[in-house]
């Protein structure tokens, strides 16, 4: 989604326009982040219509108080994933008493248009890994999103996470060993 | 097996393990893609924000119109109470 036009105004360019009152422009930004933020929240959430309720809420949140973002040297999208971070965990927070959210709601991960067997095979080895993952405190889970669904690297991730890079860096070591750990608690 | 090449021994499968973990997530997690159908019609409300508001939260519109009517019936008290004021 993410618009790779060198003519295209950077995100610096379009907010001063917005928080001008050109609100139009937001389509702009709105366009450019709607793939990552959607991504991010479905990988949180793991349902299809809680990551559209909740990808809507961030824009709309994003749109009422554009007029008051500042830049401060953060990127424009960091604003927008702390908007979702916050959105997710009140959502995990008001969900926790109802009901765990279904692993079969996963299957929109696979590829469209695989082969069904494969598919299957697939979707099986995902459950296990998706698990493990849920299973992840929200600031790891936040981190293996970051930098394995939208391709983030470690200093996007921490001025994100609002960390620094070496602190991002170790996170990630001990996320993948607890992970790795978990892998071979589930083989014995 | 000396001590030294015991802990070298330990840190390259540590190693091999992580490597191994982040091939496989790098393998499972893909992105993925939201309906068309979903982002053009999320994009249409946001253009059309102000009204979409007003239908989001249709308290928002009586109150707007509480507000205009106790504005206009101050300013009509006001314009009689002065009136007779001047008349006396």
């Amino acid at each position: 989604m993410e618009v790779n036009n060198p003519s295209a105004p950077g995100d610096d360019e379009v907010l001063v326009k917005v928080t001008a009152g050109e609100v139009e422009y937001f389509s702009v930004l709105y366009e450019r982040y709607v793939g990552r933020i959607y991504n991010y929240i479905y990988y949180r959430t793991g349902n299809q219509f809680e990551a559209e309720d909740l990808t809507e809420r961030v824009f709309y949140r994003a749109l009422g108080r554009i007029s008051s973002y500042r830049n401060m040297g953060v990127p424009f999208s960091a604003w927008l994933y702390r908007i979702a971070h916050n959105l997710v965990a009140n959502w995990h927070r008001d969900n926790s008493r109802r009901h765990e959210v279904a692993l079969e709601d996963f299957s929109q991960v696979l590829g469209h248009g695989e082969h069904p067997e494969s598919t299957l095979i697939a979707t099986m080895e995902n459950e296990e890994l998706i698990k493990t993952l849920r299973e992840l405190p929200a600031e790891r889970q936040q981190l293996i999103i970051l930098k394995f669904v939208e391709d983030l690297s470690n200093a996007e991730i921490a001025v994100i996470m609002g960390r620094s890079e070496g602190a991002i860096k170790s996170l990630y070591h001990r996320t993948l060993l607890s992970l790795r750990k978990e892998g071979t608690q589930e083989e014995d | 097996m000396s001590n030294m090449t015991q802990f070298a021994t330990t840190k390259d499968k540590n190693l091999d393990m992580i490597l191994s973990v982040e091939k496989n997530l790098q393998r499972k997690l893909r992105p993925v893609s939201p309906s068309p159908l979903f982002v053009s019609r999320l994009e249409n409300r946001l253009t059309n924000y102000p009204r979409v508001s007003v239908e989001r939260y249709p308290r928002l519109h009586l109150y707007l119109v509480a507000l205009v009517s106790m504005l206009t019936s101050l300013s009509i008290c006001w314009f009689f109470w002065r009136f007779m004021f001047k008349r006396s």
